[in-house]
């Protein structure tokens, strides 16, 4: 199967004041369609870095990638800017909504610059606020929402374009445990759906919602563990007891 | 645990053995299957110490059933254990800490797969327990020991990332 995406030892080095600072040091990936893949490390492990190379937001020093076969190294600023919007969804855990447009604005805002017909945008932007449950909310602006609420939005309008993956970043660092478990469950059923996911946290409460955690450390992908869940509960549960875990 | 969990369903409504154990499991999601003997071992012990009185209810056409009622001492200790906090709550004896110990001890110079295996285990089972969560008809004491188990298993992985760093050092 074709990776949705692929990467090759990446290398990432920041130069600050003069110092070397090496944020990855040879990444290999590979992710097919449908996947849902967290990639767990401590702050500062290089994950964000990774997921911006991914994302074409910024330069590899050294290493490929490629989105859905096409290779992003070569590509001008603008070439990389407009295969984002075609194929990429960003969430992150700051929700970049502007401030001065509505809920139903901000989640079309991506589909129009891609000069769809508007229409089939709207007419897609009301499926999914009515899916992510925010349908009430169209008309309000970002400041009058909770953060599970905003978040919700974010998500919105990163799949407006149906993109070939989702990048995601601590999506839950701002919300409180209720409403971080309800966006989890919800990228989970995106998933189910079929929407390729990649996620990077550094909270295996998280990660615990992926099917596939790849352990990253020092710029390094060091552990990878498959994350097969079988059915039955009640099995889980004696063990727990037994474990006084 | 058993003795008092049996105290505070007697300080409900007075119960005969098998209603005991029935309500204990249900009340447990089914994760702590009961042995009746037990029950009746434990309930022995509750009326020996004047906690509980017994009195026997004749039946129709089964034989006689023994109807276990609360004593007012009872409800004393039971409202005392209720109030105590737990304090032997600290997990000292690791297994696989003393499994790394022992790595030392035998002049094994890698711990580190031993690490990436048990870190396995632990997100497995982290995600074994968030599938569970997912059900929406859980009874909310069940899922309060579900999260609970899932934020240990969160400070174990923590752990093993602090015993990686340190073996790299």
């Amino acid at each position: 199967m074709e990776a949705v995406i692929k990467a090759q030892d990446l290398r990432k080095t920041y130069n600050t004041n003069g110092v070397a600072v090496e944020a990855l040091r040879g990444v290999e990936l590979h992710i097919v369609p449908g996947e849902f893949v967290g990639v767990m490390g401590p702050s500062g492990c290089g994950k964000s870095t990774l997921l911006h190379l991914l994302g074409g937001l910024d330069h590899p020093s050294q290493g490929d990638v490629f989105i859905n076969g096409t290779y992003l190294n070569p590509l001008s600023e603008s070439q990389r800017a407009i295969l984002r919007r075609k194929t990429i969804g960003f969430v992150f855990q700051a929700y970049n909504l502007l401030p001065n447009l509505t809920v139903s604005d901000n989640i079309e805002l991506p589909g129009l610059l891609l000069k769809q017909a508007s229409h089939q945008v709207t007419a897609y932007r009301d499926e999914l606020m009515d899916s992510l449950g925010i349908s009430n909310k169209a008309s309000s602006f970002p400041g009058e929402l909770s953060g599970g609420e905003q978040q919700r939005v974010a998500i919105a309008r990163a799949l407006i374009n149906r993109p070939s993956v989702l990048l995601v970043d601590e999506p839950t660092g701002n919300l409180d445990t209720t409403s971080g478990a309800a966006v989890m469950e919800l990228l989970k059923s995106l998933h189910e759906e079929g929407q390729t996911i990649l996620l990077v946290t550094h909270d295996a409460k998280v990660a615990g919602f992926t099917e596939r955690v790849i352990f990253m450390r020092d710029g390094q992908l060091v552990d990878e563990v498959k994350l097969d869940v079988p059915g039955d509960g009640s099995m889980v549960l004696s063990r727990l007891v037994e474990l006084e875990l | 645990m058993l003795k008092h969990t049996l105290l505070g369903l007697l300080a409900q409504e007075p119960r005969h053995g098998y209603d005991l154990k029935s309500t204990f499991e249900t009340l447990l999601g089914g994760t702590w299957p009961l042995n009746i003997g037990q029950v009746y071992t434990t309930l022995n012990r509750l009326e020996r110490d004047g906690l509980v009185e017994s009195e026997v209810v004749p039946q129709d056409l089964l034989p006689d059933r023994k109807n276990y009622v609360i004593t007012e001492s009872g409800r004393q200790e039971l409202d005392r254990w209720l109030e105590e906090p737990i304090t032997d709550t600290i997990r000292l004896k690791d297994e696989f800490f003393i499994k790394l110990l022992v790595h030392q001890l035998v002049g094994s110079n890698d711990a580190l797969p031993v690490i990436w295996k048990q870190r396995q285990i632990y997100m497995q089972k982290m995600a074994q327990l968030t599938s569970l969560l997912s059900d929406s008809s859980m009874d909310p004491a069940t899922k309060l020991l579900i999260e609970g188990a899932i934020l240990h298993i969160d400070a174990d992985l923590s752990w093993l990332d602090l015993c990686e760093e340190r073996l790299k050092e």
